[in-house]
This record gives structure tokens, sequence and C-alpha cells, in this order.
């Protein structure tokens, strides 16, 4: 090659490297597959870039259009007719309460335009308030209207959301087969993306909630695709200015399960290296449009990801189980000595010596809650044994439903005990569900009633210590338990015993004594050593910098 | 009786008293101690500072009028925050005391920015059941709040044709009383991979802090501090917040005077309260020394 | 009727507890549906439910009122608040009195709630500032080892969360240790630290002991072995 070429050559080079002044990164490797973990309406892209993508560089996938695809959205004869009719139903009720909604509205508005006018210039008081009346008219009438169409268009919606929403279904195919007819049959299925932050195959999404932007480990790139965005093309609901209905401007659609998708990438990059403002350069510019293969979304029977979960479940519930059956054929063992609950004999004896009460509270959380159960069981043993000592037992509640059963467990508990007579239904009574307001009675009852004993069992918040405290000011033993840790050094500071965490879950079997409870305990310890193994090992391999890739496994999604 | 006993048995409606004096006082006479700010507070600003402009925020508001002048501070300062940046604001409560200090942090500072109900943000309402909500906002918005908290169908809003579900969301911030974070990181932020901080009551910051060191959350504010904080992180980044302009209407940095006050009141009575506990030991020691 | 009140519940509980066992696993939209349906349930239930509370709340009130039992005047405030709380949350018409800034806000129950539950609720939560000082005065004292530590530790807590914390440390001189410059005394660190490693370590015991024991009266629930809660033990 000649000197003069070249130059040639190197000047041609010159003048199109603005053009190419930057490279936008390409998908390599590409691997689709199916998202394991979903009702088959999502795939998933793994890939690398080839190239470092800057913040201004995004991408976007899109979807062909398939005749499968298309006949799913497609209505039936009869779905057809009922849309049909429904529309035709709506715009004859609708009619002309439109106009009249526009109208109220408009006088609505001038009559707040006019009372705010007054409201500045300060005019006198009466004329203020014919004009505030005046609004309040034009107010009504204005929502009366807007309620008469409301509920117009939700009986429309009603008579066309036969499971599916026909309307949206009938929106969809449209769109679609408008896609299909012009040629152009890819849609978007997703937004654009930057690049730059797409989440790496590390972030998988589902198991522990392990937050994407903390994990260090740099792996593929993996991206979801679960929905395809589909436009009011606005041909069909032009008659929608008849109904009143509010047109769709752009809706995301879940994919149909078990139908083949081909899709692409496209790759985007600012046209001007002008990182402050992306938008006075023109926006991005498509770079490249690169096919990325077929895949299809399968419904899955079972979450594989949650297979290292499936499996400390069911050895965990073994070794429960295994020593429940354990405690049947050898029911002598070994608890060790929990000073709350040794107390607890103590704390009704005195309240029998006192001639005072005894006041028990189930916590502030639903019976769904399992501390609350929890409290309620153990509110089943005491009561025996206040029964026993013939004391009076008050059990306020904040839940209704929990108050139903408190009193059917206190009842039982008596009558176990040989004294249903001393049983009183009234003892037992729903406060208010209103978590201060609870607090400020049940502390007004420790005042009046100076309850010998007070059992704080079950979930607390923040009225722990009010409680408390109140309790300890009348000068009852308190027996707390809770699994509420930030409640603890509350209670720990201002009662006589507190049972801490799984205690409180221990305490039914530990004041039973029934074996069976007891064996539950004695295979609960025995997965808690494992699991403190487990984390002995795992922070002895950190400190030597070393990894066994079980452990991750075991918490992480598979 | 003597100094030390006294102190020993000392009536608590005397601490009572000085308590209301400590908090009233420096109400009355700031003294404008200057704020630091924290990592935790820092990376929740943060993380709403780096979303890019008109992102979209869930705003969970769990919390009731008894820790109103903890939490609510917070809210309006997020919201100013987040409005500042034009982001679209998600708001709703799971408790049913809610609705009514949300409406009026809402209202008061869409108004101060212009922002509209609808398109700018959206204020859900209440709605019972914890868990089920946010599960139910996991598959649709729209779905589990058909109407928001002015009974107008969210359909057909304009801020929820680009946003269907939790995941379409950037952001997830829960400001909480009672123990809804648990339930936002467990159903929402980590099955849906979307970010997310918590606000929360003095008291139970400190049992959020596990899910802070794992990363599920980005950061934690607890109670008034936190909310002065974050006041004091949107101050230095946005001047206009100082000097007259929109009006962050937390009064979380006029409550850090009577709260430093009333911290070191403690701090110096537990002392005492230890110093007389000693001497009252060692007298009764001596005592017996000499009987 | 003792099938009912007892195997019953039992088959309810296993079935209901197994089946929402499974169903964790299985991401099909059956799955999803069912647990949506159960979900529901419980609402419906939890609402009739609240009936019963406020019929439980009346009968108790009623029954102190007519034997006269100390504080019975209580018990007509307590009347008398939830018919006023009920009329204004039914009444179908607002009270131009109670107005605000628009309609919305103007209704008696809106008025009710915010000028007297707000104010109300507030004094209780408030309440606990004055009780938090008479409990830490009583309880914090170097008794022992271990309290002695509570006590350091709840100092630096209580100075290192308030700014006056900052002024202090930020007054202290400064020292260089391995090219890094450090203060002496330096609250937002220390606080910082007991946050991070001694509280989260023990809150993380506590809680992985408190789930383990979750999934064991699970268990117990499920298989029928804890029936307590059911009325009676054994």
């Amino acid at each position: 090659m000649g000197m003069g070429k070249r130059l040639l050559a190197c000047m041609a080079l010159l003048l199109l490297l603005p053009l190419h002044a930057y490279a936008v990164p390409e998908p390599a490797g590409v691997e689709l597959s199916d998202v394991a973990n979903d009702e088959g309406t999502a795939v998933a892209i793994s890939w690398d870039w080839d190239g470092s993508p800057t913040e201004n560089d995004q991408f976007s996938v899109e979807l062909r259009v398939n005749d499968r695809l298309l006949k799913h959205f497609e209505l039936s004869q009869q779905e057809m007719q009922t849309l049909t009719d429904a529309r035709s139903w709506l715009s004859g009720e609708v009619g002309s309460l439109l106009d009249q909604r526009t109208a109220a509205k408009a006088e609505m508005d001038q009559a707040q335009s006019d009372l705010d006018k007054a409201i500045i210039d300060k005019l006198p008081g009466s004329q203020i308030g014919g004009l505030r009346r005046t609004y309040w008219q034009k107010y009504r009438v204005f929502r009366r209207l807007d309620k008469q169409i409301a509920a117009l268009q939700a009986k429309f919606a009603a008579r066309t959301y036969k499971g599916e929403d026909l309307r949206l279904k009938a929106l969809t195919w449209e769109f679609l087969n408008e896609a299909m007819r012009s040629g152009g049959e890819w849609v978007s299925a997703s937004a654009m993306a930057p690049m730059a932050s797409v989440g790496t195959k590390g972030d998988r999404t589902d198991l522990f909630g392990v937050n994407a932007a903390k994990r260090k480990d740099a792996g593929r790139l993996y991206f979801t695709v679960d929905s395809i965005s589909v436009p009011n093309p606005g041909t069909s609901a032009s008659d929608d200015s008849a109904t009143g209905l509010e047109q769709f401007a752009s809706i995301p659609i879940n994919l149909v399960p078990d139908i083949e998708y081909q899709l692409r990438m496209s790759t985007f990059g600012a046209a001007e290296s002008n990182p402050m403002d992306p938008a006075a350069a023109g926006g991005p510019q498509l770079a490249q449009e690169i096919s990325l293969g077929t895949v299809t979304p399968r419904g899955n029977a079972f979450d594989k990801s949650k297979g290292n979960n499936l499996a400390f479940a069911l050895v965990f519930s073994m070794i429960i189980l295994a020593f429940i059956i354990l405690a049947r054929r050898n029911p002598n063992m070994f608890i060790r000595r929990i000073a709350g609950l040794e107390a607890v004999d103590e704390a009704i004896g005195r309240a029998t010596e006192m001639g005072k009460p005894v006041m028990y509270l189930t916590g502030l959380q639903s019976l769904s809650e399992l501390s609350t159960l929890a409290a309620i069981n153990i509110l089943g043993r005491v009561a025996g044994k206040i029964a026993d000592y013939e004391s009076d037992l008050i059990v306020p509640n904040r839940d209704p439903v929990v108050q139903t059963v408190a009193q059917e467990v206190v009842k039982e508990g008596y009558a176990t005990a040989g004294r249903p007579d001393a049983y009183r239904e009234d003892n037992i009574f729903f406060l208010t569900d209103d978590q201060f307001s609870f607090t400020a009675a049940t502390c007004g009852i420790m005042m009046r009633d100076k309850p010998a004993a007070i059992f704080l069992m079950g979930y607390y918040y923040a009225e722990s210590l009010l409680l408390a405290e109140t309790g300890a000011a009348t000068g009852a033993i308190q027996i707390a338990g809770t699994d509420a840790e930030h409640q603890l050094p509350f209670f720990i500071v201002t009662c006589d015993y507190t049972l801490i965490g799984e205690e409180l879950y221990a305490a039914s079997a530990y004041l039973s004594r029934e074996p069976m409870l007891l064996g539950s305990l004695k295979g609960q310890d025995i997965a808690k050593a494992v699991m403190m193994a487990i984390i002995l090992l795992q922070a002895i391999l950190f400190i030597f910098n070393g990894e066994w890739k079980f452990f991750k496994d075991l918490v992480t999604p598979l | 009786m003597d100094f030390v006993t006294l102190i020993l048995n000392l009536d608590r409606k005397i601490i009572f008293g000085c308590v209301a004096l400590l908090v009233i006082w420096p109400l009355l006479v700031p003294i404008q101690m200057p704020i630091g700010t924290t990592p935790e507070v820092r990376s929740i600003f943060a993380a709403i500072d780096a979303l890019p402009n008109g992102s979209d925020v869930m705003i969970a508001a769990d919390y009731d009028p008894s820790s109103k002048p903890e939490l609510q501070p917070f809210t309006y300062s997020l919201l100013a925050h987040c409005f500042e940046k034009d982001h679209k604001v998600h708001i709703l409560t799971l408790w049913p005391g809610g609705p009514a200090l949300i409406q009026q942090a809402i209202e008061e500072v869409g108004a101060q920015y212009g922002k509209q109900s609808g398109t700018d943000y959206c204020f859900l309402g209440y709605k019972p059941g914890n868990a089920a909500v946010v599960g139910g906002l996991t598959n649709s918005i729209t779905g589990t709040y058909p109407t928001d908290f002015y009974n107008r169908p969210t359909a057909n809003m304009p801020i929820y044709q680009r946003v269907q579900r939790v995941k379409d969301c950037d952001y997830i911030v829960d400001i909480a009383a009672g123990a809804t974070v648990e339930v936002w990181i467990a159903f929402a932020s980590a099955p849906e991979n979307v970010p997310m901080s918590a606000a929360c009551t003095a008291v139970s910051a400190a049992g959020y802090y596990p899910y802070y060191q794992a990363g599920q959350l980005d950061g934690i504010s607890g109670g008034m501090k936190g909310s002065a904080e974050y006041d004091v992180l949107l101050m230095d980044k946005y001047p206009n917040f100082k000097n007259g302009g929109p009006r962050v209407a937390g009064n979380a940095v006029k409550g850090m005077d009577a709260q430093s006050a009333v911290h070191l009141f403690i701090v110096l009575s537990i002392i005492l309260a230890n110093i007389c506990y000693f001497i009252a030991n060692k007298r009764q020691r001596e005592e017996r020394r000499n009987a | 009727m003792i099938f009912l009140k007892r195997q019953l519940p039992i088959i309810i509980a296993f079935v209901a507890g197994i089946m929402m066992w499974i169903r964790y696993y299985i991401p099909s939209e059956v799955s999803t549906n069912l647990e949506d349906g159960y979900l529901e349930w419980v609402r419906i239930i939890v609402g009739f439910a609240a009936i019963l509370g406020i019929l439980s709340l009346l009968q108790h009130h009623m029954l102190k009122i007519r034997m006269k039992r100390p504080g019975f005047a209580f018990s007509y405030v307590t009347i008398a608040a939830f018919a006023m709380m009920m009329f204004a949350g039914f009444a179908p018409f607002n009270f131009p009195g109670f107005a605000e800034k628009n309609m919305e806000t103007g209704s008696l129950f809106n008025w009710l709630y915010e000028f007297t539950f707000i104010p109300m609720q507030a004094t209780m939560f408030s309440v606990l500032a004055f009780f938090i000082a008479s409990a830490a005065f009583r309880a914090f004292r170097a008794r022992s080892m271990e309290a002695t530590l509570l006590l350091v530790a709840a100092i630096i807590m209580m100075v290192g969360r308030v700014p006056i914390g900052d002024l202090i440390s930020n007054a202290t001189p400064t020292f260089m240790l391995f090219g890094n410059e450090y203060h002496f005394i330096d609250f937002e660190e220390w606080t910082g630290w007991l946050l991070n490693v001694p509280n989260a370590a023990a809150k993380r015991g506590i809680l992985l002991g408190v789930y383990l024991s979750q999934i064991a009266i699970s268990i117990r629930i499920i298989f029928g072995i804890e029936r307590t809660y059911m009325g009676g033990g054994d």
C-alpha cells in the first residue's frame, strides 16, 4: 500500500470516527430458559456483555407475534356478543349522564373558585357562608352523578369480566393483529432497561431475600421477560366516549404458557457522549437488533428453587416427630429449669393469699400468630392452677377472636380442675382493637383492681413498657414471655421473670410435662445444635477465606 | 432522711416532672444543636436520591397517631424528597389509624409541589390483613386496591398504566411503628427483588439491624433522630429546603434538642442513682462490720 | 358432640396446615387462588368476630354498671364514647361546624378522630418517655458484672443517639493509628458497633431459637399434639 493510499484510509477512518465513537456491547453466549418457579408466564435470558456498557447504553427485548399467541386472545363469537351487548347497554344507560356530569363539574369548579376568591378577598363571613353552601350543593350534585356513572361502569365490568377481562382481551388481540398485518410483528416485551445495571445471575430474585444491590458475586447477566406491553390501538375503544370508560394507555399482558416465542434483543447507545443530558442528543440510538432464539414458558408443578427449603423442612419435621415418638416410649426426659415457669405457682399462690385477682394478657396480635397461640396454650395450663387455688382470673383482650378462644380455654381449664362453678365468663372480655386505647384500659384495670400477679405473654409492641411499668408500680409479681425481641429489655427491667423467645413456646410443654410435647422440645434442640454446628463451620471457613458450596446451597436459592 | 436515701427512694413523679420540664423547655427555647448523620440514614437518602427522576416509590406508612411525633416528620421529608426528584409515589397503610395522617402529609406536600393525585401520586388508603395485602400487591396493585383513598377507581389512573405490581416499583420504604417491616421484606422486597428501606420507632430500630446487615434493608431510620437526620441531609443537598422553599413540615430537628436534654438527664440520673447505690451499700457493709 | 369439639377441629387444622405448606412449593395459579381464598375467609371471619367483640365490650360494661362495681362510672364514659363514634361514623350527613379544608375531611367522624382520638393516642405514647425514665432510674444499678455492662452500653447508646453525643465526640482530641485518625471518644462509632455487633448477634440467636420453636409448635398443632388452644389440654 502506497503512502497516499494509507493517508486516504486514515482520513476516511477519521471521517467515520464520529459515527462509531462509541461501541455498544453485544450479548454473547446467550442462553434462554424457562423460569423454574412461576406459573409459566415468564422466560429467562442469561448472557455476558461483549464489551463494557456505559450508563447510557440500553437494551430492550422484543418477541415475535405468532399465530398461537394471536389465537389465544381472539374472542369467541359468544364473547364478542357479550362485549358488544355490554357496551351498547352501557352507552344507553350512561348516555346523558356524562354530559350532566361535565356540566356539574364545571359548575362545581366555578363555585369553588368563587369561594376561594371570596376567602382571599376577605369578604364578610355571611357572604362566604353563602358561597360555601353553594359549593356544597354543587359538589353533592357532582358526586351523585359521578357515583351513578361509576356504579354503571362497575356493572359493565362485571358483565365483561368473566374470568378474563374481555375488553382487555379484545384490545390485546387487536393490537397483536395490527402488529402482524403491518409487517412489524415484533412487539416490545420489556421496557428499555439500562445495560449497566441489569442483575447478575447470582441475584436470584426468589429466595431468602438477598438484595441484589448488595450481592458481590458477579455472574452472568440475568433478565426475566414476563409480559408484553400492549398499547391501546385506539380503534375499538373509539366508541368509549359514549360510555365514559377511560381508555387504557398501555398495559403489560402476561406471557401465555406453552407457546414457543422467538425473542430478539435491541441495543441502544447515546448518539452523542453527553452523559448529563442524553435526551438533548436525541435520546438513545438503535445500535443493533440481535436474534436470541426461541423459548417456551412452562407452568411448574414444583418450585425447584425452594428445594433446599423443602429438604430442611422435611428433615426438621422428621427429627421432631421422631423425638415425639421416642418420648412416648421413654417419658422421663430431662428439660432444663425455667425460672419464670417455676414461679407460676408462687405467683398464683400469692394472689390467693392476698385475695387479689390474677391478670393474664395474651399479647396484641391476632390468633393466626404463633406467639398468641403459645400464650393461649399457657393460659390453658395456668387457668387450671388458678382454679385450684381459687383465685380470680382477669383476661382483657385486644382481638375478639382471641377473646372467644380464651374464654373457651379458661372454661375448660376450670372444668378440668374440677371447679367449673368458679369460672366467670365476663372476666375474659374484649376491650378495643386499638393499641394504645387497649393499653390505657388495661393499665386502668391494673391500677383499680391491683392484681397480685400479672402474666404478660405473647407479642407486644411499644406498649410493653407501659403495661409492665404500671404493673410494677402496683406491686404485682410479673411474669413476662415474648418473642418480640426488641421489647425484651423492657420486660427484663420491669418484670420479676421473663421468658425469652423460645421459652415462650416451650412453656406449654414445660407446664404440662406431657411427654409428647417435651419430645418436640428435644427434637428442636437437636435441630438447633445442627444449625449451630453449620454456622460455626462456616464461620471458621470464612476466617480462612474458604467456602464450601454446600453451605451456600443450604440457604440460597438453588 | 439523708440525700442518699432520698435519691434511692425517689418518688417517680419527681422524675416525671423533670422529664416534662426538659421536654417543654427546649421546644420553647430552641438551642439548635448541630445534628450529625449516621450511615443507616445516609443510605436511605442516597438510595432515594440515586433513583432516576420519575421512578416509582412505594411508601407504606404503617403507623398511627401514637407514633406521629416519631414517624410523621419522616413521611413529610421522604415525600418532599420524592417529589423534589419527581418520583411517582404510591402510598398506603396497613394500620387502621394511618389514613388520616397520610392524607394530611400527602395533600400538604403534594400541594406544595403542585402534584396531581392519580398522576404523580396515589394514596391507596388502608386495607386490613398485613401479609395478605402485601402479597396481593405483588400480584396487582389495582386489583388489591380497586379504589384509592378518595374512592376513585385506580385502574384508570395514569400512574397505574405503567405500574401494575410491586415488582414494577423501583423502591419500597416502610415507615413502621409495628412489625410490618418483616412483612414487607418477606412478601414484597425479597421475592420481587425491589430494594427497600425502613423507618421505624427508636425502640424497634435495634431489632432491624440483622436485616440491615444482611442487605435486606438498605437503611434504617430510627425514631425522631432518624427523621431529623433525613431533614439535615435534605437541607444539605437541596438548599431551597432551608430558605422558604417547600416547607418540610417535620418538627424532627426541633425535637432533637428536647431529646438530647432528656437523654442527658436520664444518663445523669442513672449515674447519680448508682453513686448513691454504692454509698448506701458501703454504709450497709460498715454497719454490718460494726455490728 | 365430642366429634364436633375434638376430632373435627383437629382434622381441619391438619388438612389446612398440610395444604398451605405444600402450596408454598407450588407456583401455579391454583395454589395462588387457594391462598387468596383462604385469606379472604380469614378476613370474613375476623369481620364477624368484630361483632362479638362489640357485644362483649357492651356486656362487660353493662354488667359493671348494674353491679355497681368499683369504677363503674367509667363504664358510662366508655358506652357514651362508643355510641358517639358509632353515630358519627354512620351519620349520612356532614356537620358544617366540623368542616375543615374540604368536604371529605369535614365529617364529624374525622373531626372526632383528629381532635380527640389522635391527641389521646399521642398522650398514651408519650407517657412512654416518662416511664422509660423512671424504669431506667430504678433498674440500671451496677449490681453485678453483667448489670454494669448493660449500664455502660445503655449510657453510650443514650448519649450517642442524640446530637449532644456528636458534640462531645467532636470536642475530644484525636489520635493517629495505622494512618487513620480516631477520636478518643467517638459515640457514633461506638453506638454503631453496639448495634451491629453485640445487638445483632443476640437478636440473631434469639430469632433463630424463636423460628425453630415456631416450626416445632406448627408441627405440634398440625399433627394435633398440642390441643390446648381448642380448650382443655389432653
